[in-house]
């Protein structure tokens, strides 16, 4: 279980590092990278990033791992866009290990290694292995308004179909277009992200 | 650690790697990484 606490808005980015055992499991093969893929519990907003490598060397990436943990790095995001207009939540963004987390949220966090440079995650794809043993929470919540996440309402909706649940990604480190329900009653997603 | 990116470094970044190979992204994702994440 992870925790932060946002106590500033927007375009500035905040480093956080998840510890996982993830030698007791596998030994990463050279040059892979590791992935993480977050899903929000309640909003179903879902992302994937490339964890950054500690050699900063996104040709031949490694990363910290000793016998206890492995340290995956990412950094994240309080906003959608910079105050200067750029947009934030990217396929480029993610792929450096930058990424937007709208907040508040608990997500859950899933850890992947993989030996080409993407986002992708579909269970045909051969360069891409889960580490299923290893799965986390992280607990993000807000000390400042965001203008972009409608707060929780008290409200109840009742739908026929569960739509916050797990789903394949694209290259671009979203759910496609088609299965990205961000619409949903607990939390609501007021931009459109680049398909 | 936190840093700002300037909206022209980060406009920069993503037309190079919209226009780039699987190859050229990592070179390109590194240079950035060493410029303006990692300071």
């Amino acid at each position: 279980m992870y925790q932060y606490n946002w106590l500033n808005t927007g375009s500035v980015n905040k480093d956080f590092y998840f510890y996982e055992n993830l030698k007791a499991y596998v030994d990463l093969p050279t040059d892979n990278y590791l992935l993480l893929k977050f899903r929000g519990l309640s909003t179903g907003y879902q992302r994937t990033c490339i964890a950054m490598p500690s050699n900063g060397d996104y040709t031949n990436p490694t990363y910290d791992i000793n016998d206890r943990y492995a340290t995956f790095k990412i950094s994240m995001y309080n906003s959608p866009v910079t105050s200067g207009g750029a947009n934030l939540d990217t396929e480029s963004a993610r792929k450096l290990g930058l990424i937007v987390l709208s907040t508040p949220e608990m997500y859950e966090v899933k850890y992947y290694y993989r030996g080409d440079y993407s986002l992708r995650i579909h269970s045909s794809i051969v360069a891409l292995t889960e580490i299923p043993e290893l799965q986390s929470l992280f607990n993000i919540t807000r000390a400042v308004d965001s203008s972009y996440i409608q707060a929780p309402v008290s409200s109840y909706t009742e739908y026929t179909d569960n739509d916050v649940t797990s789903q394949d990604i694209t290259t671009k480190g979203l759910p496609a277009e088609a299965d990205n329900n961000t619409i949903v009653q607990y939390g609501v997603q007021t931009w459109t992200p680049t398909y | 650690m936190s840093t700002q990116i300037s909206d022209e470094a980060l406009l920069d970044f993503y037309e190079k790697m919209d226009n780039a190979t699987e190859e050229e992204q990592k070179v390109i994702a590194t240079e950035f990484y060493n410029k303006y994440v990692s300071v």
